[in-house]
C-alpha cells in the first residue's frame, strides 16, 4: 500500500479487493474499474514520540563481558513503561480520528487497546538522542553547557548525546547549533590559552 | 454436412473441483520448458541507456503456445475499454516471460507457479476436448477465471495462489507502462515557469482574499 498518488509500481493497482464485496478478486472490466476508483487514495500516517528516563533504563558494568583489553563491558538495560504505552495509544486513537473525519476505511484498525501491537520495536526508529545529559550540576549530568563531559575536560561531544530525550522536531538542526556553540567556545578557549 | 464442433464448455462444479485438487497436485505437473535458470543478472552497473529488447538480458521461457495463452489471459484479466488498451498490446506477454524468466530469487517463486497453473488450465481445456485454454469459447474461459478469482479470495495461499498471483503480476506489468500510468490519472511532478500561488478559487474556499 502506497500513501497518496505516488508514482505507479508493481502493487499500483492491486490489494484492493477487501474494498469491494465480490465473491471473487477483481479481473477484466472490474480490475479496471478498481484501479481508477483506490489508486491514489491510501493515506497512512505515522507518529513518533517521546520517552522520558524511567528507573528500568540503565547501564552498569557487566560482572563476566570483558574486552579485549580486560575492562569490564557495558551492560545495558531497557525497558518500555506505560509513558510510552499510553503516549502510542493516544497517537492511535488521533490519528485514526483524523483519518475517519476524512472518510477513510481502516485496512489496519488502530491498536488504541493494544498499543505494545503498534509500538515499534526500541531501536529501530532515527533520530536517536541522549545518553550524556547537559546539565548545571556535574551531579546530575553528564555534559556541562558547552557540551564537554564534565569527567574528560578534553571530550566534547558534538552530536545528539547531550539531549536530556527527544525534541519535539527532527534534531538535526539543533545539533548543528550545539556543535557550533561548542566549537566556538573550543575555540575562545584556545585563544585564552585553556586548552 | 457435418455440424461445427462446438467449443467444449467447462462446468463451474468440474472447475470448482479441480481447483480443489490443485493446491495438492500443482507441484507434480511436468512443465515444458521449465528448466532451471542459469542466466546471470544485470549486475549492480546495467548500462542504463539502450532500451532492452526481450530476451536480450536473459532468455526467456514461453514456446509459442505458451505465448498465445499468455496474451489470452493477459487480456482476460485486462481488457480494453473506451479509455485503454488491454495488456496484451502493451507487451504484458513479454513482461511476464521476463519475469519468470529472471534469475533473480524474487521472481523464482513465480515460475513454476505461473508455468504450473497455465498447463493446468491447457489440461481441464484437453478434458473437455479443446486442444488447449485458447481454444475454449471465450465465455468458458471467463467462467473458469471467475471460478479462479473465487478461490483467489477465499484461499489466496492454497488454490487461489496462481490466479491471485497471475492477476498482480498483469496488472503491476500494466499499470507501469505509460499507458497503464495514464489510464490511472498519475501526474507526478510538473514542470512550472512561474508560480503566482493559490488561485482566487482556492482563496475564496478557504475564506480569505488574494493580497495587494
Amino acid at each position: 500500500m502506497v500513501s497518496g498518488r505516488k508514482m505507479p509500481r508493481m502493487s499500483a493497482a492491486t490489494g484492493f479487493d477487501w474494498l469491494n464485496d465480490r465473491e471473487g478478486i477483481a479481473f477484466g472490466k472490474e480490475l479496471k474499474e478498481d484501479a481508477r476508483r483506490y489508486y491514489g487514495s491510501f493515506q497512512g500516517i505515522g507518529a513518533q514520540g517521546m520517552m522520558p528516563p524511567n528507573d528500568d533504563c540503565y547501564c552498569d558494568l557487566d560482572p563476566e563481558v570483558k574486552d579485549q583489553w580486560g575492562i569490564p563491558a557495558l551492560r545495558f538495560h531497557w525497558k518500555w513503561s506505560d509513558d510510552e504505552l499510553k503516549q502510542v495509544a493516544h497517537q492511535q486513537k488521533a490519528m485514526a480520528s483524523i483519518l475517519e473525519s476524512m472518510g477513510a476505511r481502516f485496512k489496519r484498525p488502530p491498536e488504541t487497546d493494544n498499543p505494545l501491537k503498534a509500538i515499534k520495536q526500541g531501536g529501530k526508529i532515527i533520530h536517536e538522542v541522549g545518553g550524556a545529559i547537559m546539565g548545571a550540576d556535574s551531579t546530575k549530568s553528564v555534559s556541562d553547557r558547552w557540551s564537554r563531559t564534565w569527567d574528560v575536560p578534553n571530550l566534547i561531544l558534538a552530536d545528539g548525546a547531550p539531549f536530556p530525550g527527544t525534541a519535539d522536531k527532527n534534531p538535526t538542526l539543533t545539533i548543528f547549533a550545539l556543535a557550533w556553540r561548542a566549537a566556538d567556545h573550543l575555540v575562545e578557549e584556545l585563544k585564552r590559552g585553556n586548552v | 454436412m457435418t455440424e461445427p464442433e462446438e467449443s467444449p464448455r467447462v462446468d463451474r462444479r468440474t472447475a470448482l473441483q479441480w481447483m480443489l485438487a490443485a493446491s495438492a497436485s500443482l507441484s507434480s505437473i511436468p512443465v515444458q520448458g521449465a528448466a532451471a535458470v542459469t542466466a546471470k543478472g544485470y549486475g549492480r552497473d546495467p548500462d542504463l541507456m539502450p532500451v532492452y529488447k526481450p530476451g536480450e538480458l536473459w532468455p526467456l521461457t514461453f514456446s509459442t503456445e505458451q505465448r498465445n495463452l499468455a496474451i489470452v489471459l493477459c487480456d482476460l484479466i485486462i481488457p480494453s475499454d473506451e479509455a485503454s488498451p488491454n495488456a496484451s498490446s502493451v507487451g504484458v506477454r513479454d513482461f511476464l516471460d521476463e519475469w519468470i524468466s529472471s534469475p533473480y530469487p524474487q521472481q523464482a517463486p513465480d515460475r513454476n507457479l505461473l508455468l504450473q497453473g497455465m498447463e493446468k488450465l491447457n489440461e481441464e481445456a484437453r478434458k473437455k476436448g479443446a486442444t488447449g485454454f485458447v481454444s475454449l469459447a471465450e465465455e468458458d474461459q471467463t467462467a473458469l477465471c471467475q471460478d479462479l478469482a473465487i478461490h483467489a479470495r477465499k484461499d489466496p495461499k492454497g488454490t487461489g495462489r496462481f490466479f491471485l498471483r497471475l492477476r498482480d503480476l498483469v496488472a503491476g506489468g500494466y499499470y507501469t507502462t505509460p499507458v497503464g500510468i495514464k489510464d490511472l490519472g498519475y501526474r507526478g511532478n510538473v514542470a512550472m515557469p512561474s508560480w503566482n500561488g493559490p488561485s482566487p478559487e482556492a482563496l475564496a474556499h478557504l475564506g480569505l482574499e488574494a493580497e495587494g
